[in-house]
């Protein structure tokens, strides 16, 4: 018989006594059997790393004096980058070194050929704007500058955030850096990179045309801003693709229709009629498309956004 | 380190303390879970959720006088809290992840013998009431002695013995009568 249920019967030797009356058809060749087959009961045992994950789990909750009962392990973990010491990184400084700090990482990011393209566009754009028959029917109310600003804004846009919502955003996300830093940085890449760029073909422009710099800049400028911040919103209501696709619709459409969207067509450079109502919806647009932005960036900052939260982020 | 010796280094609540501790009961803790509630991945959180109401006992300074049948007895009203939800009583366990965890020396027929009888076995703990299941489970499997079971399903000690006693008779009765069924 087994050893060990040998041992435990023997404990019961009284139980035995005074049960031996009753059902008396236990016999000690049934507890044979039984000792045979109760070692066959096995269970699976974790391993030394179970042990050590669990461990680590478990002893930050000797610490934590806000953790209830309730809530035991089943409290978020906290993300890598909501551990890591933030103060003497990323809230140091000025707010320009700072924005200046964010951008760094995603200049890197960025391929040559974004840079190189974008370069082109805006060249081949001046050299559009100086020459002196104007193609594909610029002569009109627009010009190629007004309408390559917002186009390339909203794909640059688009293309920089591309990670947003996939596995690499994840991993990104593991830096020490919230999602509203990731964005800015993002942004202001892309921003300053086409506003630079821009100011530039304007100069020139200026320069060489002798146009008025001031109203020719608005003329491009609201409709960067305003394509940039409808992107980004739609990006975060609906997902990178949908955005993208909405606003290069919508650009076609304005394109397509020019001044017959009057003071909602944004496209517009000083010679069209609606000119300064067009730049004022604009601006208006722009700043409420920007409010909504904060808001949504406010209301998810601190949001872990982990593998399954992904979703409701819409992308 | 002894449990007692444990037990003072956890009433100044080091974090050394519980580590050992953790590493000493995490596997038999497991294993006992696993026995009765026949499911891995249950096993697994309710194992997680001992762990976790002992860790947050230690942080409050709510410890018992003696370690194991404290533990055993958390494990214990976790089983209990899990078979009184009436999702789990329709749940039906299987053992196909043992079958394809044995080891590759094993020749096909004998580790069929032995998930045959080790399903007879678990068969006949499956028609013990839920008390004397438990017993049997600490006592047999996870060792643990009359008088610490005793504090962990809150009986006297001549009940355990009893229902003890009755249950493995009851086994002992359930699997003759298998082999005599199987034999003729």
């Amino acid at each position: 018989m087994d050893e060990k249920l040998r041992k435990i019967l023997n404990e019961l030797a009284d139980e035995d006594r005074e049960g031996s009356d009753d059902e008396g058809s236990t016999t000690s060749q049934s507890f044979i059997r039984l000792g045979e087959l109760m070692p066959r009961f096995t269970a699976p045992e974790p391993t030394s790393l179970h042990t050590t994950a669990l461990i680590d789990k478990l002893l930050p909750l000797l610490d934590n004096k806000h953790v209830d009962v309730e809530q035991g392990v089943n409290a978020r973990t906290p993300r890598f980058a909501e551990v890591m010491d933030r103060e003497g990184r990323g809230h140091s400084g000025t707010t320009v070194s700072r924005l200046f700090r964010l951008m760094m990482p995603q200049l890197l990011i960025l391929s040559p050929w974004f840079w190189v393209g974008s370069l082109l566009a805006v060249g081949i754009s001046l050299m559009l704007m100086l020459s002196p028959q104007q193609p594909f029917g610029f002569a009109g109310s627009t010009n190629p500058i007004v309408l390559m600003a917002p186009l390339l804004s909203l794909l640059g846009i688009s293309y920089s955030c591309r990670s947003y919502g996939t596995p690499m955003f994840e991993l990104e996300m593991s830096f020490p850096l919230t999602p509203s830093q990731w964005l800015t940085g993002k942004i202001a890449m892309i921003l300053c990179c086409y506003l630079i760029l821009f100011a530039l073909a304007s100069g020139v422009l200026a320069w060489n045309e002798g146009i008025a710099i001031i109203p020719f800049t608005i003329s491009w400028l609201i409709p960067l801003c305003l394509y940039s911040l409808l992107t980004l919103a739609l990006m975060l209501r609906f997902g990178t693709l949908t955005a993208t696709f909405t606003m290069v619709g919508f650009w076609l459409m304005q394109f397509i229709f020019g001044e017959g969207m009057g003071a909602f067509y944004f496209l517009g450079d000083t010679s069209f009629e609606q000119w300064l109502s067009s730049k004022v919806v604009g601006a208006i647009v722009s700043v409420v498309v920007a409010a909504y932005v904060i808001f949504r960036l406010r209301r998810d900052q601190g949001i872990a956004v982990s593998a399954t939260q992904t979703e409701s982020w819409r992308i | 380190m002894t449990d007692e010796q444990l037990l003072i280094q956890l009433k100044d609540v080091n974090p050394a303390a519980l580590e050992t501790l953790i590493y000493r009961y995490h596997a038999p803790i497991y294993a006992y879970i696993s026995r009765l509630v026949r499911n891995p991945h249950i096993a697994e959180d309710l194992t997680q959720e001992c762990f976790t109401r002992i860790c947050l006992a230690v942080r409050d300074g709510r410890l018992p006088v003696s370690i194991r049948p404290w533990i055993y007895r958390i494990a214990t009203n976790l089983c209990k809290d899990l078979w009184k939800k009436a999702s789990h009583r329709n749940e039906v366990p299987t053992d196909e992840q043992e079958l394809s965890t044995k080891p590759d020396r094993d020749t096909v027929s004998s580790i069929l013998i032995r998930q045959w009888e080790r399903e007879e076995v678990i068969s006949a703990l499956a028609q013990l009431s839920e008390d004397s299941r438990q017993i049997v489970v600490l006592r047999y499997y996870q060792d643990l002695k009359l008088q610490e079971i005793s504090e962990i399903v809150d009986m006297p000690l001549s009940t355990v013995k009893s229902k003890l006693y009755q249950a493995l008779r009851k086994m002992a009765r359930i699997l003759e009568e298998k082999e005599v069924a199987r034999s003729g």
